[in-house]
């Protein structure tokens, strides 16, 4: 290859990342002002909504027991008692319920989770609460079986 | 500005200080204005040379407090300040000449760089309040942070219980000690810091080519590098990826420069971005491999350079062995597919593999085209006499597309699909984009014309070129 050939190469080259930029402009500027904007509005509750929704997980869920749990306490996450159930009776996704234990974790560290027999903190997602009702103080609920309580010891 | 946004700012103070020092020890600047085209290397420098010391405190069982993370970063200065004194750098006098544009060229540079500032502010304004949903984030890399922060140091007992548990801790340290700084897990804040990095990657890649290609075809990569789709879907979603991508760019960067001038504080670079590579991601082990065996084709004919390349290499592993010694120790699951090598015998999966890496590398929808482009004019300039950028750049990119080949080949759980959820792949390809975007600069100028080099090199160990080809002529 001559070295005038090689510059035309070079030219070409150029041109066309020249292009490309050009061309990527207006719609890089509009999709980070988009996407500005609509961070902006789900910011509201510190983006526990969007990051809740992006799970399918309940958002008044989270968002109670980030106000209920002690920062010191031990919980535990519980589920419906099987994946068909979940589906079936409360529109529960299989994705949701695998993500759902570690989002929490995440979430609501340094809370610890453990095994739900050392958990002085119930967080019920859809799950059966009659082996709990006995020796827990439910401090939230809805009327999607969602709940959360202190256990009593 | 809120509390969290000032402690962010603040830590990243601190990083500079910590870079200025390491960048006076190994360089020196005899006056200010020389300095300002190099405050990115220092602040890059300082980031990777304090976390990564974080990550040894962290594996002796420290915390990262306030005090902490200040000691670290001035004990980073101080022994940088203390090389330079005994290297007897001269003490910066006034503010000496800055560049100036001179012609059309580098006031093309001025507003190309012009339009990337403008990017980066629009792009400031989406990590701001972008909140935390990719799906490793809050599975381990946050989790794990949020530990370091609220417990101290390394929980074993919640390390033990997450996904990932032996990923190397560089990211989870850089967050703990943000939250530090913030005050609390602010993990939209952030965000905020891994702008700053992409900022200050952006600025030391154009120091470190402002002496060997013209300003506006530096500027047209950078700006390029902004507009790569994949950065600003990735880029806020607190993993790992693209700050591996940007140390292995700059690693690469350094080294190609030190190649090009044999000034050898380009090496003190290159150890500290292989080290910061290492301590990222475990994908940092095949970059960091692809990167020596393509220094090593490339300089077959200068064979004495092969002992820095190699020889700091292996400093850079040296100081991560003692996390592995933390993990391994406990039993933790390896970080390698199947905690081994993989699985070789999956032959049908050879191709498949291969297939789903080049086409997610050379996808113009997620990537733009500096791939094509550095490919095509390092294979164009391969003619040339001096030819160890191109093959290095060629070798390097062939072995990495292999290495993540390998890995799908190698890991039967992986599924051979482009969709960004179910594979690590799209995010990995985006170390050899960066590397081209910024790599393509040099390759052009190589086709085009031979550039100025515009100032003298403090510590250049064979003398000052002034040309590329006159720099040809010393070797």
């Amino acid at each position: 290859m001559t070295a005038s050939v090689r510059r035309l190469v070079g030219v070409v080259l150029v041109a066309v990342s020249g292009i490309v930029l050009a061309l990527q402009l207006p719609g890089t500027f509009r999709s980070f002002n988009d996407e500005a904007a609509a961070n902006a509005k789900r910011a509201v509750d510190g983006g526990v909504g969007l990051s809740a929704d992006s799970l399918d997980i309940n958002n008044d869920f989270v968002t109670a027991a980030l106000q209920a749990v002690p920062t010191t306490a031990r919980y535990a996450v519980l589920g419906p008692p099987t994946a068909q159930i979940a589906l079936d009776t409360y529109g529960i996704s299989s994705l949701t319920l695998l993500a759902l234990p570690d989002y929490m974790q995440t979430l609501l560290l340094p809370r610890r989770q453990v095994p739900p027999d050392r958990a002085g903190w119930i967080l019920c997602y859809a799950c059966d609460t009659s082996p709990w009702d006995g020796r827990t103080t439910w401090v939230w609920k809805n009327d999607q079986a969602d709940a959360i309580g202190k256990v009593r010891r | 500005m809120t509390h969290a946004l000032l402690g962010c700012f603040t830590l990243n103070l601190y990083f500079l200080v910590a870079g200025l020092g390491i960048l006076w020890g190994l360089r020196g600047w005899r006056s200010w204005g020389e300095l300002i085209p190099f405050l990115g290397i220092a602040y890059v420098a300082g980031l990777a040379a304090v976390v990564v010391l974080a990550t040894i405190v962290l594996v002796a069982g420290g915390g990262l407090s306030t005090l902490s993370i200040l000691l670290v970063s001035l004990c980073v200065a101080l022994v940088g300040v203390a090389t330079g004194v005994a290297r007897r750098r001269p003490r910066p006098r006034g503010f000496g000449m800055f560049w100036r544009p001179q012609g059309i060229g580098d006031w093309a540079g001025v507003m190309l760089g012009l339009l990337t500032a403008a990017l980066l502010v629009a792009f400031f304004r989406v990590g701001r309040t972008q909140p935390l949903f990719a799906w490793d984030a809050w599975l381990f890399w946050i989790p794990k942070a949020k530990a370091i922060y609220f417990f101290g140091g390394l929980d074993e007992q919640l390390f033990r219980s997450l996904a990932a548990p032996s990923y190397p801790l560089f990211v989870p340290a850089l967050d703990a000690m943000n939250f530090r700084f913030m005050g609390r897990a602010d993990t939209t804040t952030l965000n905020v810091q891994y702008w700053l990095l992409f900022c200050g990657f952006l600025w030391a890649a154009a120091g470190l080519l402002r002496r060997l290609a013209a300003q506006w075809l530096v500027w047209l990569f950078l700006a390029t590098a902004v507009v790569l789709p994949q950065l600003s879907d990735r880029l806020f979603l607190l993993l790992a990826d693209w700050p591996l991508d940007m140390f292995f760019a700059l690693a690469v960067l350094a080294l190609v420069c030190w190649l090009e001038t044999g000034e050898r504080w380009l090496l003190g670079f290159y150890t500290l971005m292989v080290a910061a590579m290492l301590a990222t991601k475990r994908e940092g082990q095949i970059l960091a491999c692809a990167l020596v065996i393509g220094a090593l084709v490339a300089t077959v004919r200068r064979r004495s350079t092969w002992l820095p390349i190699v020889g700091l290499a292996l400093l850079a592993v040296a100081v991560n062995v003692p996390w592995r010694l933390w993990w391994m120790s406990r039993g933790l699951v390896a970080d390698t597919p199947d905690g081994g090598l993989g699985n070789f015998r999956s032959w049908g999966r050879i191709w498949p593999g291969l297939h789903l890496v080049l086409e997610l590398l050379f996808s113009y929808k997620l990537w733009l085209l500096p791939v094509p482009v550095a490919i095509a004019a390092a294979t164009a300039a391969l003619g040339r006499r001096r030819f160890e950028l191109p093959v290095l750049y060629l070798v390097t990119t062939v072995l990495i597309i292999v290495g993540f080949a390998w890995v799908v080949w190698s890991d039967p759980r992986l599924p051979i699909s482009t969709k960004q959820s179910q594979t690590p792949i799209p995010r990995a390809v985006g170390s050899i984009v960066l590397m081209s975007t910024i790599l393509a600069p040099l390759l052009l100028q190589r086709l085009l014309a031979s550039t100025q080099v515009r100032e003298p090199a403090l510590t250049s160990s064979r003398g000052v070129a002034t040309t590329w080809e006159a720099a040809e002529g010393t070797r």
